[in-house]
């Protein structure tokens, strides 16, 4: 497996969250905006590759007996991290991505991630396999936010934290409500996966009969 | 043995000849009273909502069943069904997308990702109501006084352009029995009328297509809580969606439990939910989330009033 | 016992690094985020009092006057939490009010600025967990102006409630919150300037 496959696999092939299903609690809470989207995805990713890295490394020196303790111990030091950098110079939207920012330490992203493949590959294909993983959810994350915004308040990449209201599509009054609310969550992602599976599955047919 | 003529399938054996199709085309002709008093009371916009969110429910479900390869069913007035009673439980107001809207919702999230008539948990046409209530809860929550108005009819208050229920919740503004009984208040499209309701239910009672279990428990469940709180049980009959949705909607075959002792169960479960709400919820009425919550213990229901199998032993006796 | 000891150690050095690097994390940022939340307050305590550019915390102040106010062991003033005095060019502007009222999803973190010409000068909604769409519009400018230029003494309800003031459709509950964050920090400001407020008089 060469750095490119490590790569690209985590982005459509598996992945997280259209593909293996995992980390569906922040997706379903935090896809309210893109802007959400953006920054729930990128500290995620930043954790992601940074634990994988470490664990990578560590992964010779790490007794199989206590391994999950120093995953949690690595991991929870990154998202402290990532956490302590965002309140201080992202104040608003770590208001916003709140609880979930702490949460990542337990997004089964990063432990899976950790488990099944950092603890068994070289650093290279770690940092290759994080940053593919992360960037993957953070592009599922950004696209079930843009259907959330668009449809439940009428504007796309509205960015509270510098008060930038967003662009207006129609007004307000017409947006669907439903869909930033949590049972909107829930039919657009349960939704979007059946459709990349409906895409996935004509052409996997298509492949065979070809 | 393929061709002889002479295969013995399993059981059942025994075929009725009532149909779906005969059954939903029985079920629009009870909800004629209904449509029709609403379109008296609330003029032309209601007709053009009930063609409207029909339509767009049998547009969907063939749009659907085509793209998916599934047999057409439309034939079946399902689909039909589910509109037109969409239709009758929303404002008269309702912006007409939003009635498209609502109908696309109820057979394709509600009924068609399910799996089809017969498949689905919840009855479509209310999951269709608490979507467009959850997404547009100003334009559900806009209502208006009939258009038209029997002078004989006393107008009862300034403040008419509310539900009795809202009136009564937040006003203690009783409404008078006639205006309930015939449907001269504001509400949604078809609810009103209780009189039109009950004549549509009596048919569909005739015709031996819904037993009274359901309703009958629902509707005493609901009398005998208000009573109990203080509260005038006559009013709270008459007014919101009970009559409605106690005849029409909680006797979905589909979505309700088939044996006769959780039939009960279930109606007096929505009656108590529908009490609870109006007493004390966040909304003036409850009877569209009352049903869904019960749709959502049928199965339940149902496994524990299972009738014993001739000859079975009680188990641990 | 070996292999026990092995794993310990093992545990506590990287537990040690952990700590370090947090440790240094927190060096560089804990100033930070300390001065976010007051530039927050800052920020609030301006958009709701646009007359004054100095604030001094009157804490003392108000759990005095909340102690004077109760009647018969009733507590008075119960949603206010916070009470700010602004001062520009060493003369008090105003007085600035934090109220928590319970709205629908939760309390309704409001900040109410009144001037010393006893009208309401501002108010802002700095948190909510209000209905998005819905409740979550008090935190719009539009609804917020609504209340300005309100005097002293009145009593400030929404429509509904009999009042003057245009509740969001659909969102009375939010509304009424607000409204009654307002009429608090107006009755206040009322005990407060009557008593003879703090130091400089007005």
């Amino acid at each position: 497996m060469s750095f490119k496959s490590e790569f690209s696999k985590g982005i459509i092939k598996e992945n997280p969250t259209f593909r293996m299903l995992l980390g569906m609690c922040p997706t379903l809470a935090t896809s309210l905006a893109i802007s959400n989207g953006i920054g729930m995805g990128l500290a995620a990713t930043f954790v992601l590759v940074g634990s994988n890295v470490i664990i990578s490394a560590l992964r010779k020196v790490t007794p199989e007996k206590i391994r999950i303790p120093i995953f949690v111990v690595v991991i929870a030091t990154f998202v402290t991290t990532v956490d302590l950098i965002m309140a201080a110079f992202l104040p608003d939207l770590h208001e916003v991505l709140g609880i979930f920012i702490p949460l990542i330490v337990v997004n089964c992203i990063i432990f899976a991630r950790a488990e099944a493949f950092a603890f068994q590959h070289g650093i290279v294909d770690s940092l290759a396999d994080g940053l593919g993983m992360g960037l993957g959810w953070t592009l599922a994350l950004c696209g079930l936010s843009a259907i959330r915004e668009l449809l439940g308040t009428g504007t796309l990449l509205a960015i509270p934290d510098f008060g930038f209201p967003g662009i207006r599509v129609f007004d307000q009054s017409l947006a669907a409500v439903m869909v930033i609310l949590p049972p909107g969550g829930f039919i657009t992602l349960g939704l979007l996966i059946g459709l990349l599976n409906l895409v996935a599955n004509r052409k996997n047919k298509r492949a065979q009969e070809g | 043995m393929e061709g002889s003529g002479l295969i013995v399938s399993s059981s059942p054996h025994q075929h009725t000849t009532v149909s779906t199709p005969i059954i939903m085309s029985d079920v629009i002709l009870a909800l004629m009273p209904a449509s029709l008093a609403g379109v008296w009371f609330f003029g032309l916009p209601a007709l053009f909502m009930m063609a409207v969110c029909v339509g767009s429910a049998v547009i969907t479900e063939a749009a659907l069943e085509k793209l998916c390869g599934k047999p057409l069913t439309v034939r079946d007035y399902s689909a039909a069904v589910t509109g037109l009673l969409l239709a009758l439980i929303v404002p008269p107001d309702l912006p007409l997308w939003a009635g498209a809207i609502g109908s696309i919702f109820s057979i394709a999230i509600a009924k068609f990702t399910f799996g089809g008539l017969g498949q689905n948990i919840f009855n479509p046409a209310l999951i269709g109501r608490a979507f467009l209530l959850a997404s547009w809860p100003v334009f559900m929550t806009r209502w208006r006084w009939p258009i038209y108005e029997a002078a004989w009819i006393p107008r009862f208050d300034a403040l008419t352009t509310a539900t009795p229920l809202v009136l009564m919740k937040y006003m203690k503004i009783k409404a008078p029995y006639i205006n309930l009984f015939l449907g001269q208040v504001a509400g949604c499209i078809g609810e009103t009328s209780a009189l039109a309701i009950l004549v549509g239910a009596a048919y569909l009672v005739y015709r031996g297509h819904i037993s009274l279990r359901i309703p009958l428990s629902f509707v005493g469940t609901v009398a005998v809580l208000t009573a109990l709180f203080g509260q005038d049980p006559v009013f709270h009959i008459l007014s919101g969606g009970l009559l409605l949705g106690a005849f029409f909607m909680a006797t979905d075959y589909v979505t309700s439990p088939v044996t006769p002792r959780g039939q009960i169960i279930f109606g007096v479960g929505c009656g108590i939910l529908v009490t609870l709400i109006r007493l004390y919820g966040g909304y003036p009425e409850g009877v569209c989330y009352a049903i869904l919550i019960m749709n959502a213990a049928t199965a339940l229901v149902e496994r524990y009033t299972i009738p014993r199998k001739f000859g079975e032993v009680k188990k641990g006796a | 016992m070996r292999e026990v000891l092995r794993l310990g150690v093992v545990l506590l050095v990287i537990c040690a690094v952990a700590g370090a690097v947090l440790a240094f994390v927190n060096g560089i940022t804990s100033d930070r985020i300390a001065a976010q939340a007051t530039i927050k307050l800052e920020q609030a305590l301006r958009d709701v009092l646009p007359e004054a550019d100095e604030f001094r915390d009157e804490q003392e102040a108000l759990q005095e006057l909340k102690q004077e106010a109760s009647q018969e062991g009733k507590p008075r003033f119960t949603i206010t939490d916070k009470m700010y005095t602004g001062y520009s060019q060493g003369e008090r502007r105003g007085f600035a009010f934090m109220c928590s009222p319970s709205g629908y999803g939760g309390p309704i973190e409001t900040v109410v600025g009144v001037s010393s010409d006893r009208k309401v000068s501002g108010v802002s909604v700095i948190r909510h967990t209000e209905t998005p769409g819905l409740g979550a519009n008090i935190a719009n400018r539009e609804f917020q102006m609504r209340f300005v230029g309100i005097p002293v003494g009145t009593e400030v309800k929404v429509k509904k409630d009999g009042g003057d003031i245009d509740a969001i459709t659909g969102a009375t509950v939010s509304s009424r919150a607000v409204a009654n964050a307002v009429n608090e920090a107006l009755q206040v400001f009322e005990v407060v300037t009557d008593k003879g407020a703090p130091e400089n008089e007005l």
